[in-house]
């Protein structure tokens, strides 16, 4: 007779059953208890992969805007450079990701005024140039604007060019 | 009627649900789903990664946020998870190594698509509806790997009644709840005004592809827009209300596919596919289709025998 401690079950011997019944109350424990879990992870999980709480388009934006950014010669600058990047996909920024986005001047629907962008790109020169880093005399600003009018959105490119604060100013 | 007479009928109730939850098919719709699942893994295995550089963030992003830093920014480490993902998938689609290879890969599902948004800015909800359903599945083969076994070993596997429904209902009843809980989401947000055109119309211009029909039909008149998306956040919320029948259930698998036709011919790169392949099975008459029916399994029910059905959903 064989030690039921070191048996190993021969391949042409049958494949032990789960008792039906017993079973049965274990699947259907398991099927509740993932119900359960999903009802209520909102509350006490809520985004944390594989949970969510299904964020995509929850916002509802009116407006808003895209930048690019050319030297004076008209060679692109990475928009990013001076925080003036897109931090968005439709998902609430940041939300269930692991890394952080480096900041920008404005959120997705909000719109920079002249003023606003302009200040904002003199202070990033001026610190470029007090870092010694190599950048542009002058920066020529697309802001695209996106809004609503008539029914239809409407698509506006504000064009600025921006001097360092000593040129500028 | 006495307390215990009510009692004991709530019992009978509750039974006849287990029953019902319980009675099984043939698995050759589930074998089929779950092969349909690990194609995905696979493709999620071989789909590249890409690092954003930044701080991590203070806030948990998935359920492997805990592991070290050199862990979750490491290629190799990735590299080793695509691998043992594609053998463990792999092994769970040639039924070697079940219930163990099911968990393995459902695990380092999870953990790949962990991984790329542990690592980045910006990510979708691309694979939360995936992930889940071969949670389920797993469960599934847990609880029936010596029976598929034994069916397998005997050459019946595809004749005998080893797919339950809980696992079909289970699969319907967590896609409707993603879809509801987007709905929900979206009037906790914003509320009523969700659904006002404009900000589809944006979505659409700012990153939808501006010449395919759907997007032309979303930018013409916001007004028209407007009874689109309130119809499409009316569907999401609704969307729960699929576990209760089959024809709620078709009904909201058509709204659900009519959505995802817009979402996909507009906002094409955004990687909903693989959620709206999900939806067609579950939610269209699919099932119907291809005569999935379930039964009882001799010496399960706790209900006298007479009272036992074949039934579809």
């Amino acid at each position: 007779m064989s030690n039921p401690a070191t048996h190993h079950r021969n391949l042409a011997e049958p494949v032990p059953r789960a008792d039906p019944k017993r079973r049965r109350h274990w699947e259907l424990m398991a099927a509740a208890t993932f119900v359960v879990v999903h009802l209520t992870s909102p509350f006490w999980i809520g985004e944390l992969y594989p949970f969510t709480i299904s964020p995509m388009f929850c916002d509802s934006p009116k407006a808003c805007c895209e930048y690019e950014l050319f030297a004076t010669d008209q060679t692109p600058i990475d928009a990013k450079q001076f925080n003036l990047h897109m931090v968005y996909d439709g998902n609430p920024p940041g939300l269930g990701m692991g890394i952080v986005a480096d900041p920008t001047l404005h959120e997705f629907g909000e719109i920079g005024t002249e003023q606003e962008v302009t200040r904002h790109i003199r202070k990033v020169l001026d610190q470029l140039n007090s870092a010694g880093a190599d950048c542009p005399d002058q920066i020529v600003v697309h802001q695209h604007h996106y809004f609503s009018a008539d029914h239809q959105i409407k698509h506006e490119v504000n064009v600025w060019t921006v001097d360092t604060a000593e040129n500028g100013e | 009627m006495n307390s215990l007479e009510h009692s004991g009928g709530e019992s009978n109730a509750l039974q006849r649900w287990a029953d019902w939850l319980t009675e099984s098919s043939r698995p050759g719709f589930g074998q089929a789903v779950t092969w349909l699942l690990l194609v995905f893994a696979v493709i999620l295995a071989i789909s590249p990664i890409e690092f954003s550089p930044g701080v991590r963030s203070s806030d948990a992003a998935t359920i492997f946020a805990w592991l070290p830093e050199f862990l979750l920014r490491n290629e190799i480490f990735f590299t080793a998870a695509r691998v043992a993902l594609i053998v463990s998938a792999a092994l769970w689609a040639l039924r070697i190594a079940v219930p163990v290879s099911c968990w393995t890969t459902t695990i380092l599902f999870a953990l790949m698509w962990s991984l790329r948004m542990e690592n980045l800015t910006n990510g979708a909800h691309i694979f939360n509806v995936t992930n889940m359903l071969m949670l389920i599945h797993a469960m599934w083969f847990q609880f029936y790997a010596s029976d598929i076994k034994m069916a397998a070993a005997e050459g019946r596997f595809w004749k005998t009644p080893l797919y339950p429904r809980w696992v079909f209902m289970l699969s319907v009843f967590y896609l409707g709840w993603f879809h509801s809980l987007a709905g929900f989401t979206k009037l906790l947000k914003t509320g009523w005004g969700w659904g006002n055109g404009v900000s589809l119309q944006l979505w659409t211009q700012v990153f939808g592809e501006t010449e395919s029909p759907f997007a032309q039909v979303i930018l013409y008149d916001d007004r028209l827009t407007a009874w689109l998306q309130t119809g499409a956040l009316a569907i999401e919320c609704l969307s729960i209300l699929c576990i209760f029948h089959w024809m709620i259930r078709y009904a909201v698998g058509l709204g659900l596919i009519g959505f995802y036709i817009g979402v996909l011919t507009t906002f094409v790169t955004f990687g909903f596919h693989f959620n709206a392949i999900l939806v067609a099975i579950f939610l269209l008459p699919l099932d119907y289709l291809v005569g999935l029916k379930f039964q009882r399994r001799s010496n399960e029910s706790q209900l006298p025998l007479d009272e036992s059905s074949t039934s579809n959903l």
